[in-house]
C-alpha cells in the first residue's frame, strides 16, 4: 500500500501533538524546509531575511501543532503562514517590495542553474543559454509584480500548487485567484514583451503551436 | 467572443482549467485573432518558464536555526544548557535545602538558648558556613558528606544540653 505524503504529513504531526515527538517535527522541517525557502526568498528579495522569516515559519508551526486539526494540507498551513509573515515583513519596512527590471542587463547575464522540474529537453548550449536567460528573466519579472498577484504566480506557476490550495493560502475566493493569476501573468508579458518578441538582445526561439 | 474573454480563457487554458464549450469557443477566436494567439503563446512560454525556474536550497544549518529560534521563545527548554548545568544545578539546590534547614532549626534553637553560652553557638555557626561553603564547592551529586552531618548534629546536641541545662 503506497502511503501518500498527506498521510505521512497527518501521521508526522500526530506525533509531533501526542508525544511531543521533537524528531517527528525536525522531520516536517527537512521535509517543507526547501520549499518554505524558496517561496520566501522570491516574497523577500533580502536573502537573510528571508531565510529568518523561513525559519519563523516552523516555529510558528510548532507553537500551533497542538491546534492544527487537519482540515487542510500540512503544506497548505506553512505557506500560508509564510505568506503572512511575509506581508507583515513588508508591511514593517513600509516600502514596497519590488525588484527593478531592465532589459539593458540582459548582456550581464549569467547562465543560472535549471532545476530538474524544467519539461524541456534542452541539447544545444545555445539553447542551454536561451532557456537559462529565461529563467533569468521570468525570475526577475516575477520579482516586479505587486505582492499579492507575486504571491499567487510563485504559488501555482512556481511551485505547482492547484487554485483551491492557492484560494486557502492567500485566503480569497477561487473567482479572485484565476483573476489575479490572469493579471500577473498578463503584467509578466507585459514586462517581457521585448524578451519575448525578439526586441531585446537575445532572442527567445518561439516555437508558436495551436491548441 | 472579444479578445478580453479570449485572453481570460487562454490563462485558464493554459492550467488545463476549461471547460469543453470555452475551449471550443477559445479556439475559434484564436484563430482569427493573431494578437491573442500570440498572448495565448508568450502566457504558455512563462507559466512553463516559471514552472522550471531553479530550486533555492535551504541552507545547511536551516535546522539548527529553528531549534535556535524555538529556545529563544521558549517553546523549547535549551537541551545542551540543561546537559551541562542541569545535575549541578540540582545537586547545589538539594544541598543548599538541607543547610538552610539546618541553619533554620540552630536559629530557632538559638532563640532558646542560654545567651551564656555564645561561645557554642559561634561554633555552630561556623560548622553550618564550613559545610555550606564545601557544599557550594561540590559538583557532583552526592549529598553532605558524613563528617559535616555529624559535625551539624553535634553542634546541634551541644545546643540542646546548654538549653536545657537542667
Amino acid at each position: 500500500m503506497v502511503t501518500s505524503v498527506a498521510d505521512n504529513d497527518a501521521a508526522l504531526v500526530a506525533r509531533c501533538k501526542d508525544g511531543d515527538d521533537r524528531q517527528a517535527f525536525d522531520d516536517i522541517v527537512v521535509r517543507y524546509k526547501d520549499r518554505i525557502v524558496n517561496y520566501v526568498r522570491r516574497m523577500v528579495s533580502d536573502r537573510d531575511d528571508a531565510d529568518d522569516i523561513a525559519q519563523e515559519v516552523f516555529v510558528r508551526v510548532y507553537a500551533g501543532l497542538r491546534g492544527f486539526e487537519n482540515r487542510s494540507a500540512l503544506y497548505t498551513w506553512l505557506f500560508r503562514i509564510a505568506t503572512n509573515l511575509c506581508i507583515d515583513y513588508r508591511r514593517r519596512r513600509r516600502r514596497p517590495e519590488r525588484q527593478h527590471l531592465s532589459l539593458d542587463a540582459l548582456p550581464e547575464l549569467t547562465a543560472c542553474g535549471n532545476s530538474d522540474k524544467g519539461r524541456g529537453d534542452v541539447t544545444t548550449p545555445e539553447q542551454a543559454a536561451i532557456h537559462s536567460e529565461l529563467s533569468l528573466m521570468i525570475e526577475r519579472a516575477i520579482g516586479t509584480l505587486p505582492e499579492r498577484l507575486r504571491a499567487v504566480v510563485l504559488l501555482h506557476d512556481v511551485e505547482g500548487l492547484p487554485y483551491e490550495d492557492v484560494a486557502r493560502i492567500v485566503g480569497c475566493p477561487l473567482g479572485t485567484v484565476k483573476s489575479r493569476l490572469f493579471h500577473a501573468r498578463s503584467a509578466l508579458r507585459d514586462t517581457l514583451g521585448p524578451y519575448l518578441r525578439g526586441e531585446a538582445p537575445q532572442v527567445y526561439d518561439k516555437d508558436r503551436s495551436a491548441i | 467572443m472579444n479578445c478580453g474573454r479570449a485572453r481570460q480563457l487562454a490563462s485558464l487554458e493554459v492550467d488545463e482549467q476549461l471547460s469543453a464549450g470555452d475551449l471550443v469557443s477559445l479556439r475559434e477566436h484564436l484563430a482569427a485573432c493573431s494578437a491573442c494567439s500570440a498572448f495565448h503563446h508568450d502566457v504558455k512560454v512563462i507559466r512553463d518558464g516559471a514552472r522550471a525556474l531553479s530550486s533555492m536550497p535551504a541552507p545547511d544549518d536551516f535546522l539548527l536555526g529553528v531549534n535556535r529560534k524555538l529556545v529563544e521563545a521558549r517553546l523549547v527548554a535549551n537541551p545542551r544548557r540543561r546537559a551541562i548545568f542541569g545535575p549541578a544545578i540540582v545537586a547545589r539546590s538539594w544541598k543548599l535545602a538541607v543547610v538552610a534547614a539546618a541553619a533554620a532549626v540552630l536559629a530557632m534553637l538559638a532563640t532558646h538558648t542560654d545567651r551564656t553560652a555564645p561561645a557554642d553557638t559561634a561554633a555552630a555557626s561556623f560548622m553550618i558556613e564550613t559545610a555550606a561553603s564545601q557544599d557550594l564547592t561540590l559538583t557532583t551529586a552526592s549529598p553532605l558528606d558524613d563528617i559535616s552531618i555529624a559535625r551539624l548534629a553535634g553542634a546541634v546536641e551541644m545546643n540542646n544540653e546548654r538549653t536545657y541545662p537542667d
